[in-house]
């Protein structure tokens, strides 16, 4: 084989690798458009709901230990699988969702203690409720219904360990309407309500900045 | 030498560029096909057709029970409100809506949480339907979804094709 024959192997295998390294940096440049769509998004909703809310404990963390300075846009999540979290940052991850569920928890008390009746309604709703849960298979479980505006509250509770939960099971699997709703339950006490939103109408939800503290 | 040296410098950097996977594709939520879901309760007949589960019954609605699968624990913060569902459907039937309730969960101590949201279609068609959900606190552990498929109706069968969890940013 002479030189020319080398040298025609060696365009053929550069041409094949370049060949291959275009498709890897499409599918790379895919990959960072689709990201670069995230962030516009997530820019979007950032200025139609005010200040970005803080980020990530690990992120926010880093950027103060490198600059000092805060960022000026909260950097897009990464399309990459999570690094795994400390013991500690799961343990403050877990006391931030528990401080969102009471905090929602709280929202709908105080909403629906605030709301007015609605004459023609409110009534014959709570009416719906007690029919709905004096079935046999609600036997275990006590269900009481105060219905205002737009949010009928469900104070529920159970006695036995055993049918209890059961019936709870079934409450979780029927509803009087199609209408959003949110339960909380505490299991040791078999004690709880739920906040059903009427028809037509949306649940109170968090604002995300009275959480960021 | 200085030929073989051309050569052995050529086939390295092929074999570097060939060593390099592809950019792995953006990761955006699981998406699990009908055949994924599960019966529930005794009323209609499940079938399956290709990866989609439809109802063969010809007068009782099928109840189904579907995973939803994440594909992380969302944190509160930056992805408050950054997911969604969809559920892709036929519904074949004229006066029959295929119905869907997504259950969002959470346990923390002896605490327990849950936002159960429903959706329906409206109308019939011959194409495919979409049932959306929208994002929820960034609380939750789990979710899953039950869905009811009405009867064959005239020949015609609805079908739930596939459930995903995904993310709205790129919608």
């Amino acid at each position: 084989m002479n030189l020319r024959s080398y040298s025609w192997i060696a365009v053929t295998v550069v041409a094949a690798g370049g060949a291959l390294s275009y498709v890897h940096l499409s599918d790379k440049w895919a990959g960072e458009l689709t990201k670069l769509k995230r962030e516009i998004s997530e820019v979007k909703r950032g200025q139609s709901s005010g200040p970005a809310v803080i980020r990530e404990v690990q992120v926010v963390a880093a950027s103060e230990n490198a600059t000092g300075d805060a960022p000026a846009l909260a950097p897009a999540p990464s399309s990459a699988p999570p690094p795994e979290l400390t013991a500690e940052e799961q343990a403050q991850l877990e006391a931030k969702r528990q401080k969102i569920a009471q905090a929602r928890v709280s929202l709908l008390q105080q909403e629906h203690a605030s709301e007015p009746e609605d004459a023609e309604w409110s009534h014959a709703a709570e009416a719906k409720i007690a029919a709905l849960y004096s079935a046999p298979e609600f036997q275990s479980l006590r269900v009481t219904a105060a219905c205002k505006y737009t949010l009928c509250r469900l104070d529920i509770a159970y006695v036995d360990a055993q049918e209890g939960p059961l019936a709870f099971q079934k409450f979780m699997e029927t509803r009087p309407w199609s209408g959003r709703r949110f339960t909380h339950l505490d299991l040791e006490r078999g004690e709880g309500s739920a906040y059903l939103v009427r028809e037509g109408f949306s649940l109170p939800t968090l604002d995300p900045k009275s959480i960021e503290n | 030498m200085k030929t073989s040296r051309l050569v052995a410098g050529a086939a390295m950097a092929a074999g570097v560029l060939l060593l390099q996977s592809p950019a792995f594709s953006q990761f955006d939520g699981q998406t699990i096909p009908g055949v994924g879901c599960t019966k529930i309760g005794s009323s209609g007949t499940l079938a399956s057709w290709f990866g989609t589960i439809m109802n063969t019954h010809t007068s009782s609605a099928l109840s189904l029970m579907c995973p939803l699968a994440t594909p992380k624990q969302l944190t509160p913060g930056p992805e408050w409100d950054l997911y969604a569902t969809a559920v892709q459907v036929f519904d074949r039937h004229s006066s029959q809506d295929v119905s869907c309730v997504r259950y969002s969960e959470y346990v923390s101590g002896s605490s327990y949480f849950s936002e159960d949201d429903p959706a329906n279609t409206t109308g019939s068609s011959a194409s495919v339907k979409t049932i959306n959900f929208g994002a929820e606190d960034p609380i939750y552990n789990h979710h899953y979804l039950t869905c009811s498929l009405p009867p064959e109706q005239n020949g015609s069968r609805s079908h739930l094709i596939s459930v995903q969890y995904l993310s709205r940013g790129l919608e």
